[in-house]
């Protein structure tokens, strides 16, 4: 469905991601992981057209998308999440979600509301006045208003405690059954892990490995570099 | 007791109708894109010209040149953005240089009202009776300026909270990127900020025009009483500028009487603004309704 194929990209001179190629199937969550600053996000501001590639192509189903602006994007069917200022800080919960639907002609706040309960609780609050976590639900289910196929999720735990971690990773796989894929980037790699069915590494902004995500989380190597596991004699 | 006079009242608050007009379009551009935008004092002055060619060039009622400023100038505020501030943004331009050019384009638009209708004073043609009201008395001109500004600002806050360009708009000034993310095309909605807040500040320009004379510095002579709305009511804030433009308006007929009651020159009149515009920026400097900066 996605598919990124030998992209490289970064700021001005700067190449940070260097000739990655990942794909998300049809009704995956794909997660990518990797240390601080290996271009995981940069990898995904240059899916999403915010950052220009240098080289390499980017297809959504049968297009090249390469070099349309995010507005369109949105339009093809594609939802981004970033990691930071991601809500309308002086609009209500409400009109957050009324932004997040602004190309739809019949927005179903509803079906949002059913994902997110606590966001109808709070329809009129502003937004800056939610808590990490709840701002973190209102910033994906922004994104979910116009029902993308695929939904790019930049680090959505990020400064959430472990018990929000997990509460938004249940939500994150309730969006897949419901029929969007996700490709997600996450520094919580163990909990994204879980959730997914397959799983990138990048190191250096190169590929370094992928696989299933049930065999990530089994991997000895990966287990101790990656997902924070100690060895069992270890102290 | 002149403090408690109605005169002044009335005064006060068809100065601060007419700031009211100015500031708002200002306050606007700046909360988008983030400059100041110096020729918003031209564009007040080219909606006042362009009023007087429909009331006395072609002898039309003021009321058709009020419409027809507001397009006009709205019109020449896209014009501004597509020409040169739009490429400024595409280059990554900063916020100074964005400024500077603010300066050259009013420069620009200045003289070329002076090369046509020269230096000289001008008047529009109207009439307006005077009415007797609670002691003061208020002309019919004054009611007009009272109730267009006081429609506008209801007209203004139902698009900001009721329809969806107003809330757009109002995404697009709080974060561009997402506002993009969200699918909204952030240049269009530019487009719609610079027509209405040019359109208000050629509103602003007739109604100054019709309160005092037309001069090619029209513009010019408010521009820092503006800044000091935008400024007391909070860069970026609507009803904060709503409220900083009658305060100001309040402060500088009252000034003027206190001016002359200690026997100095009413010509200091525009140091009121001064004066306030220094208080503020000392003591509050996010203003009366403003945030004070934050991190997201």
């Amino acid at each position: 469905m996605l598919s990124v194929e030998n992209v490289s990209s970064g700021y001005g001179e700067t190449i940070i991601v260097n000739g990655v190629s990942i794909s998300v199937n049809q009704g995956e969550i794909v997660v990518i992981i990797g240390p601080n600053g290996c271009g995981k996000s940069t990898l995904l501001k240059t899916i999403f057209g915010l950052i220009k590639p240098a080289s390499g192509r980017i297809f959504f189903g049968d297009e090249d998308i390469n070099g349309l602006k995010p507005f369109e994007l949105v339009g093809k069917g594609i939802g981004f999440v970033a990691q930071t200022d991601n809500v309308f800080p002086s609009l209500s919960v409400m009109e957050n979600l009324e932004m997040g639907g602004y190309i739809c002609k019949n927005p179903d706040f509803q079906g949002i509301f059913d994902i997110f309960p606590i966001l109808r609780e709070k329809k009129k609050v502003k937004a800056s006045s939610l808590s990490g976590g709840e701002r973190q639900m209102l910033a994906i289910a922004r994104a979910l208003m116009t029902q993308p196929e695929m939904l790019l999720l930049d680090e959505p735990s990020a400064g959430l405690s472990p018990k929000m971690v997990e509460v938004l990773m249940g939500k994150i796989k309730e969006i897949k059954e419901r029929g969007s894929s996700v490709l997600l980037v996450e520094q919580n790699a163990k909990s994204a892990l879980r959730i997914a069915d397959r799983g990138y590494i990048l190191v250096m902004g190169k590929k370094m490995y992928e696989g299933r995500a049930c065999e990530m989380l089994d991997h000895k190597e990966i287990g101790k570099l990656y997902l924070g596991k100690k060895e069992v004699t270890g102290t | 007791m002149p403090f408690l006079d109605m005169q002044i009242i009335i005064n006060s608050v068809v100065t601060g109708s007419i700031y009211v007009m100015i500031a708002v379009g200002l306050t606007m551009i700046y909360r988008v894109l983030k400059f100041a935008n110096f020729s918003h004092a031209e564009l007040v002055t080219f909606g006042a010209y362009t009023a007087y060619i429909i009331n006395v060039s072609l002898g039309l009622n003021l009321f058709y040149g009020l419409v027809v400023a507001f397009f006009l100038t709205g019109l020449l505020g896209i014009a501004s953005d597509r020409l040169v501030f739009k490429k400024l943004r595409s280059k990554g331009s900063s916020v100074i240089s964005m400024m500077i050019a603010s300066i050259g384009i009013g420069l620009v638009v200045r003289q070329s009202i002076q090369e046509v209708w020269g230096p000289q004073i001008r008047w529009y043609e109207f009439e307006s009776k005077t009415y007797e009201l609670l002691g003061g008395s208020i002309t019919m001109l004054h009611i007009y300026i009272i109730a267009i500004s006081t429609a506008i600002i209801f007209l203004l806050h139902f698009l900001f909270t009721r329809t969806k360009l107003g809330k757009a708009m109002r995404g697009v000034s709080d974060n561009p990127q997402l506002a993009m993310a969200s699918g909204i095309d952030t240049e269009k909605i530019l487009l719609w900020v610079w027509f209405i807040g040019g359109g208000l500040a050629g509103i602003g320009g007739v109604l100054r025009g019709a309160d005092t004379r037309l001069v090619p510095l029209l513009g010019w002579e408010v521009l820092l009483s503006a800044f000091a709305v935008v400024i007391l009511g909070g860069i970026g804030s609507f009803y904060g500028a709503i409220l900083a433009a009658y305060l100001l308006g309040f402060a500088e007929n009252f000034g003027v009487v206190l001016l002359s009651e200690l026997s100095i020159s009413t010509g200091y009149r525009p140091a009121i603004a001064f004066i306030i515009l220094i208080l503020v920026l000392l003591l509050k400097p996010w203003g009366i309704m403003g945030k004070k900066e934050e991190g997201s």
